[in-house]
């Protein structure tokens, strides 16, 4: 059933790109580019739906623009944090850490375009079991990740764009 | 420059983004000497609901206290638990710990991870 799946998202990732291509071509594009273009981020997408809904931190697999759902960029602190009084001030608010998914920053940060997306792929990658989990590999595949995530949202704009730049180019 | 720029906030994001089993530990070494917030049962806010994904839930929170040879209390903590389904085998289970207490005081004299959990999912997340 699942390599059935595959089988027909390659098909029509193809069929899609071929499409483009030739229309792309007609226009007096380039018929190679529009096609890799098209099939790369047709391929990419279908990565990111797998990754980021993995342990259902997307729910639907699609890259959002806006924050969605459970805000998902930062650190997220175990229930037991609250255990330790010095993390209350004198009125007995939180001191809130400024790299907790709680924070001011964080909750900033995550309102930038698609960030909240990227940071469920980025959580749904770090939770497969071969990847690792220290603090430098998490940070080394942030950058990919987020133009994955961008790439991925991209992906039903390719045709548009390569229309933008042949007519550009007459 | 640029570069200098980039290494310092390399350097900046990468301090503050600790993560893991060892920032849990870091954290938990800093609640000893202090004195312990509440001093009777309580609960935490999600108890039994899925607080990441479809594989953390929300723990219990202070368990039961007994009492040591020396008299000192021993609070009973139950924190989150990772699911069976989660990828990473070696992290599922729950997070048990204690923390002694001076009686008279109320301050924390240590903590360490309780029987029956699982340590490794003791951990803050990315």
């Amino acid at each position: 059933m699942k390599a059935g799946m595959h089988k027909a998202a390659a098909i029509k990732s193809i069929a899609n790109g071929l499409s483009r291509a030739l229309i792309s071509k007609l226009q007096g594009g380039d018929f190679k580019r529009t096609f890799l273009m098209s099939v790369g981020s047709f391929a990419l997408r279908a990565l990111y739906a797998k990754i980021s809904i993995i342990k259902n931190y997307n729910e639907d697999g699609k890259p959002h623009l806006l924050v969605r759902g459970k805000l998902d960029v930062g650190k997220q602190l175990p229930s037991d944090y609250w255990d330790d009084p010095s993390h209350f001030d004198k009125n007995g608010d939180k001191i809130i850490p400024f790299s907790s998914d709680q924070s001011t920053f964080m909750n900033t940060v995550a309102k930038g375009s698609y960030m909240d997306a990227f940071a469920e792929f980025h959580d749904g990658l770090h939770s497969l079991s071969f990847m690792p989990n220290d603090q430098i590999s998490l940070i080394v595949t942030m950058p990919p990740s987020y133009a994955l995530t961008v790439t991925a949202a991209m992906q039903p704009y390719v045709g548009d764009y390569m229309l933008y730049k042949n007519l550009r180019r007459k | 420059m640029r570069y200098v720029v980039f290494t310092i906030a390399l350097i900046f994001i990468t301090g503050c983004y600790r993560v893991g089993h060892q920032d849990f530990i870091n954290y938990k070494n800093n609640i000893v000497g202090k004195k312990i917030m509440p001093s009777e049962s309580y609960k935490y806010k999600n108890v039994g609901k899925l607080i990441r994904g479809d594989f953390l839930v929300g723990g219990q929170g202070l368990i039961h206290i007994t009492k040591n040879k020396n008299g000192d209390f021993i609070y009973h903590i139950e924190s989150d638990e990772v699911l069976p389904n989660f990828d990473k085998k070696e992290w599922v289970g729950k997070c048990k710990l204690y923390y002694i207490v001076d009686p008279k005081t109320k301050v924390i004299k240590s903590w360490g991870f309780d029987k029956g959990g699982n340590p490794q999912s003791c951990r803050t997340w990315p």
